[in-house]
């Protein structure tokens, strides 16, 4: 469909500036460029907001705390699986004996991750780059969901702050603040679901953001269970996750499946509406969180602007990420 | 500051780099950037927020962006990447009004904008199915994904002037670009409204 068109078309023409709007403006530039004061060098007095960089929404995620508990013999990617539930299962024996401690509000998780570069809004449908454009990208999030932080471009830390909590000095750039709503689970709120698998599944289909137009979907409820296996999560609940997957319409066990690093192991794997697949990619061993796969699942013809059609091949890998590293640490910017 | 040799007139001839290098020494040559930008910084803020909140938009991009001139990089020869990062940040601060004007439109066919032209309001109160289903769709982005899709669609940025705007990497720019377009498309069920799809 022709998304951007719709959308370019929404609410256009736009309103023009009324010439009044201009006057002022011109006024009030010419008024403050006739003031002695030189220019700032430091954050703006009024605080503007900054964006986390995160990477596509199941692309940050795993087990942090989660060991090796058991090793199991068979395949190469560790043994030979005989479906989701099968998975699952394992999955979450293998958190529930994990040690965990669990992180204090004011701890960071930082995560580094890798994905695919190479993505072309003008031809998503030819997919990400599979070859070396990968990129890198480091965050951290503040257990508590209130602040995060980032490498800017520039190779600075940008520290992402909720009112008051204050940001990153020193290039010159605008103080932040957090806005926006993140994940409605998050590390701040895990402790309010439920720990049965069952349980879990009605909370998570039932809920709906504040502002939600439209059900709530199996691929929303695989995208919430995702996140949740994202983050350094409890062992109960990752263990009610990897039990409640299996029992998600539309899930299944997908072998050898291999993140952006090359990681192999074994996935749920999930095709949404548009038919496309998402996997979610589990270490064969340890089902430590790998990382995220997304590709064609089944060709779809597209009709794109200008009315050119097009049909997406299956097999074509739309997105790929690989977690490399996630640690519990006392401040933004620490790695270790 | 004593009056300029050069004023505005001659900042014309500068690219906008040029432009905020000569308001250093010359600040008065920086009313040069809000001739050419200032109706689409307008226009961009207009659309998410209504004319109201538009207008102070726009002057408090101006004014921050004369107050941060010194931290330009002024390798960037255009300066429109960086007007819509302030823009758009100061907009953050609306962003549960934005989102329910989505929302109302969603619901009722009626965009809720403050103060539309008289010309708009016909077509407001007819919306169509799709338009409202659109708006829905948006307001249920996550706003840093939001904020990218409208950059491109509603203020032509590339990815690359996107990513200069919001300070992240282009393939950020690019995930996140991906992800609001599959939700919007998800909204509709994958059936194109305008040609049907097989």
């Amino acid at each position: 469909m022709d998304d951007l068109k719709m959308i370019r078309e929404l609410r256009s023409p736009a309103a023009t500036m009324p010439a009044a709007v201009e006057d002022s403006v011109r006024d009030r530039l010419r008024a403050m460029a006739a003031e002695p004061a030189p220019p700032e060098r430091r954050p703006a007095a009024r605080r503007t907001v900054l964006r986390v960089g995160l990477v596509g929404g199941l692309a940050v995620a795993t087990a942090a705390g989660v060991t090796v508990v058991q090793t199991v013999g068979g395949s190469k990617s560790g043994v030979q699986l005989a479906g989701a539930a099968e998975l699952g299962d394992r999955a979450a024996r293998a958190a529930e004996a994990a040690p965990y401690q669990a992180p204090g509000p004011k701890q960071w998780v930082y995560s580094r991750f890798l994905s695919a570069g190479g993505y072309d809004m003008n031809t998503w449908w030819k997919g990400v780059d599979l070859g070396k454009k990968q990129e890198t990208s480091e965050m951290w999030n503040r257990v508590d969901g209130k602040s995060s932080a980032y490498i800017s471009m520039k190779g600075e830390l940008r520290v992402i702050g909720e009112s008051g909590d204050l940001a990153k000095k020193g290039s010159g750039g605008p103080a932040a603040t957090m806005v926006g709503g993140g994940p409605l689970y998050n590390l701040g709120n895990y402790h309010t679901l439920p720990t049965d698998p069952d349980a879990l599944l009605r909370r998570l289909q039932n809920s709906r953001y504040p502002n939600q137009v439209g059900e709530t979907g199996p691929e929303d409820v695989f995208e919430m269970m995702s996140h949740i296996l994202d983050d350094p999560s409890p062992p109960k609940l990752r263990a009610a996750v990897f039990r409640a997957l299996p029992k998600l319409r539309g899930v299944r066990l997908r072998h050898d499946v291999a993140d952006a690093a090359g990681r192999r192991g074994e996935a749920f794997a999930f095709v949404d509406g548009l038919g496309e697949r998402v996997s979610i990619i589990l270490e064969p061993r340890t089902y430590r969180y790998l990382g995220t796969r997304q590709e064609v699942a089944r060709p779809r013809e597209v009709t794109l602007d200008g009315g050119k059609k097009i049909t997406t091949r299956p097999g074509t890998v739309l997105g790929w990420s690989a977690r490399l590293d996630q640690k519990i640490v006392d401040h933004a910017g620490q790695r270790s | 500051m004593t009056a300029a040799a050069i004023g505005p007139e001659t900042a014309g001839e500068l690219d906008d780099a040029g432009v905020i290098s000569r308001s250093l020494t010359e600040p008065e040559c920086f009313s040069a950037l809000f001739d050419r930008y200032g109706r689409q910084i307008y226009d961009y803020a207009a659309r998410r927020l209504g004319a109201q909140a538009a207008e102070d938009i726009v002057a408090e991009t101006f004014f921050a962006a004369f107050r941060q001139r010194a931290s330009y990089d002024r390798s960037r020869s255009l300066a429109r990447p960086w007007l819509y990062g302030i823009a758009t940040n100061l907009m953050a601060r609306h962003r549960r009004t934005e989102e329910k004007y989505y929302r109302t439109l969603q619901r009722t066919g009626a965009d809720p904008l403050p103060e539309p032209l008289a010309d708009r309001v016909v077509r407001r109160v007819a919306a169509e199915a799709e338009e409202r289903r659109l708006a829905g769709a948006i307001a249920r982005l996550h706003r840093r994904d939001r904020d990218v899709l409208l950059l491109v669609a509603w203020a032509d940025l590339t990815y690359e002037e996107v990513a200069c705007a919001l300070d992240v990497p282009v393939g950020t720019v690019r995930s996140r670009l991906n992800r609001a377009r599959r939700k919007v498309r998800a909204a509709f069920g994958d059936t194109d409204p305008t040609a049907e799809e097989l």
